[in-house]
């Protein structure tokens, strides 16, 4: 016996509907590509909290082929005060907030004095010795960080984004990205609280922070003058559009 | 064909739905670290929400009342909930901020001063000025983290600009300051990094502000204790 028209056309709707949502559930909690390997090195020092994040590129781990002349990171941070139950800035770059916040406040690591997102990228276009070196296929980039002087009980996030700088095919591509945490006790030592890779959602968190820096740091960054000492930019740079490699 | 039709669909999100399991079990252990700290991140972005809608429903005198006691904790005005809420308003009573910086004339008077310089700056100018140096050399003296400061020759935060603001009358309580080594801690990420690398003290602050005060636009700390002390000692004659 035949099916009704009605439920004839029914059964192909709700069935693509259901694959649809589960897509889209397998997806939000799935890991990010990753194309390449993390390795998170951890010094919790008193106060401080010293970490190594080395990125090196290895198009085969995720079925591509490419060869990236000058890999790189781009780091996100987001800082919270468990007592006041609210995110803590190091500085104001304008009245009393952070332009380059998202409205969940992670932001793009860099001082407001350099002008590309990319973390040790000096306004000259050279590496600064010490925050991140870059790499390459099979070669390891390196993100130096050591962020402290937190009072008690606050947790510190920060997501690396290894990237492609410089490539003929894989240019401004995401390679994988990287997550660590720390916290602080009540005597303000810090501890570990996560370091794994990343996933789908915390990258879409990291476009949120891209699309703030590039539509409102990048033209508030006009107002102020962006010198680090190796050159002045008449402001921050854009960042192009990342995706996945 | 119909019966093909029929059988695609179930087996196609079968398919997905294995493909995805497979990937699941093949990352169960990352994958469960990682749902973890997504998880923790959730909650706690929850509660900031939270909190900022309780600050943004309290009324003008509960928030300065909260805004004192912050002050009093030594709160950068960024970091302040009430500061943050505060300077969103327009209906914020300047003779109210000018009262309770009147009555504390110390540190604990600082971020309804710089509140009142960031909503009403001809009230706040027609303060005395000797009353606006006591207040701001007094929470510069007793600051534990200089977050609120900046960060010489990286960031001049709303604290100092005020505080170069009150010219030669801020002169000697700074030059009182150029003796006193403890250390200026900053909290942050490559702030607190800097902060350790060059071992800012509570007189590097002050010879900041003295030069920037005298006029000096273009002072750069140098890097080293040494070569700052040097520049200290040639401040103190």
């Amino acid at each position: 016996m035949n099916a009704p028209k009605s439920n004839q056309l029914f059964r192909p709707i709700t069935a693509v509907c259901v694959a649809a949502a589960l897509v889209g559930l397998l997806a939000s909690c799935q890991p990010a590509v990753e194309c390449g390997t993390w390795a998170f090195g951890d010094t919790p020092n008193g106060d401080s909290y010293g970490i190594s994040s080395s990125f090196t590129f290895n198009p085969a781990a995720c079925g591509q082929n490419c060869s990236c002349d000058v890999d790189c990171i781009i780091q996100m941070t987001w800082v919270y005060d468990v007592d006041s139950q609210t995110y803590i800035l190091d500085h104001a770059d304008e009245g009393n907030g952070s332009v380059k916040a998202t409205t969940d406040n992670w932001e793009i690591d860099q001082w407001d004095t350099w002008g590309y997102a990319y973390y040790g990228l000096q306004n000259n276009g050279v590496f600064a010795n010490g925050f991140n070196n870059p790499g390459g296929n099979g070669v390891a980039t390196t993100l130096n960080d050591g962020p402290g002087g937190y009072g008690p009980s606050t947790l510190f996030f920060a997501l690396d984004v290894a990237v492609c700088y410089n490539s003929k095919t894989c240019q401004n591509k995401i390679l994988g990205s990287y997550f660590w945490a720390f916290t602080t006790d009540t005597n303000s030592n810090t501890a570990p609280v996560a370091n794994v890779t990343g996933w789908t959602g915390i990258e879409s968190e990291f476009q949120d922070a891209v699309t703030v820096w590039n539509t409102k740091w990048v033209p508030f960054s006009t107002t102020i003058v962006i010198n680090d000492g190796t050159k002045t930019l008449p402001s921050a740079v854009p960042l192009p559009t990342l995706t996945d490699l | 064909m119909n019966t093909l039709k029929q059988a695609y669909y179930p087996c196609a999100i079968l398919c997905i739905f294995l493909a995805g399991c497979g990937d699941q079990a093949k990352n169960a252990e990352k994958t469960q670290a990682q749902q973890s700290a997504a998880a923790q991140l959730e909650s706690v972005q929850k509660l900031v929400t939270q909190t900022t809608q309780t600050y943004h429903a309290m009324d003008n005198p509960t928030l300065l009342k909260k805004l004192t006691e912050q002050s009093e904790q030594k709160k950068e005005p960024f970091n302040s909930l009430a500061y943050r809420e505060l300077v969103k308003r327009k209906d914020v009573s300047s003779d109210a901020l000018v009262s309770v910086v009147k009555e504390t004339k110390s540190a604990d008077g600082l971020l309804p001063l710089l509140l009142l310089r960031d909503l009403d700056n001809k009230g706040y100018q027609e303060l005395p000025v000797e009353l606006r140096v006591d207040v701001l050399t007094d929470a510069l003296h007793t600051s534990k983290n200089f977050n609120t400061w900046g960060l010489p020759g990286f960031y001049v935060e709303a604290a100092s600009k005020a505080l170069i603001e009150c010219g030669t009358s801020a002169i000697p309580a700074l030059k009182r300051m150029l003796s006193d080594t403890r250390p200026a801690p900053v909290f942050g990420s490559k702030m607190h990094m800097e902060y350790l690398s060059r071992k800012y003290r509570l007189c590097d602050y002050a010879l900041f502000l003295l030069e920037r005060i005298q006029g000096n636009e273009k002072f750069a700390q140098p890097l080293s204790v040494a070569e700052r002390d040097v520049l200290i000692q040639e401040a103190l004659k």
